[in-house]
């Protein structure tokens, strides 16, 4: 019977475990994330939006979606989960702004609203790849409003 | 949760006694194993009998108190999560959220469920069938 012993048994035995660490991390687990804040800005008249959120979208699996409130100066802060930030690469981004008065007459000075479009991952067009570099101060213009 | 009812109303407030609509099985197109009838709701950790976060059930004018979104932009939370601008669902067991199906099975979703998959989960009626959710 063949035995390994020596330098070579050490080497071996170094990558047994490096195979077993790789397995216990797994797949993904060392994606990134980067601290993402920035503004919601309305090209029409280049006010910001105050109030609603935003969720970025990961287009790469697996999906991470992460959510953060707009201010009433615009600025928002993402988090996913506990974490803060999100995952670097390409995102959907959504806009979410609900108007509801179910009581009528209370009128609030919301400013500009984002149409509906960007309130869906599926319909939004906003995009932002998250990169160390980029992923502070971002600034997500509207184009168009609700109706 | 699906609202199998709502009041009836004039100009949107006054009360006339009458159901303004009513949703059966029948409005469920997407099938009851792929649609939510009833889950966990946000309420944020010092928000419990307080209302809009946790409002009572009986009031169906005032449905922000009980009743809940999910989907693109609403995900699910934690108690310790700050509300959004629509009250989403959420827990307080960690990382995930117990629903009832409109077939009456439970599941626990985790929390950091596709907010695309949440949505398809909340709508009875668009069309998009998911598979095993948990």
């Amino acid at each position: 019977m063949r035995s390994i012993s020596g330098p070579s048994a050490v080497r071996l035995s170094g990558l047994f475990v490096t195979l077993i660490l790789l397995a216990v991390v797994g797949c993904g687990s060392d994606r990134p994330y980067y601290r993402v804040n920035g503004k919601v800005q309305f090209n029409k008249d280049d006010s910001f939006a105050r109030f609603g959120s935003v969720e970025f979208r990961s287009e790469s699996e697996p999906i991470v979606t992460a959510r953060g409130n707009i201010q009433k100066d615009g600025s928002f802060t993402l988090k996913s989960g506990r974490y803060s930030g999100t995952v670097g690469g390409w995102h959907t981004v959504v806009v979410l702004q609900p108007v509801a008065n179910p009581h009528r007459g209370i009128i609030h000075d919301h400013g500009l609203e984002a149409a509906k479009k960007y309130g869906d991952h599926r319909t939004t067009d906003l995009r932002v790849e998250v990169t160390e570099e980029s992923a502070s101060d971002l600034l997500l213009l509207i184009d168009e409003l609700a109706k | 949760m699906i609202i199998t009812a709502s009041p009836d109303l004039v100009d949107g407030v006054q009360l006339t006694g009458r159901w303004g609509h009513k949703v059966g099985y029948a409005h469920i197109s997407d099938g009851s194993s792929n649609t939510f009838l009833a889950g966990e709701t946000h309420i944020p950790r010092d928000k419990f009998n307080t209302t809009p976060f946790n409002g009572p059930i009986f009031n169906g004018l005032e449905l922000y108190g009980h009743s809940r979104v999910g989907g693109s932009g609403i995900p699910i939370l934690t108690q310790d999560d700050e509300p959004g601008a629509v009250l989403g669902f959420g827990s307080v067991h960690p990382g995930t959220c117990n629903f009832v199906n409109a077939d009456g099975s439970t599941h626990s979703i985790r929390a950091d469920i596709d907010t695309i998959v949440l949505a398809n989960l909340c709508n009875r009626c668009d069309g998009e069938v998911i598979g095993a959710i948990d």
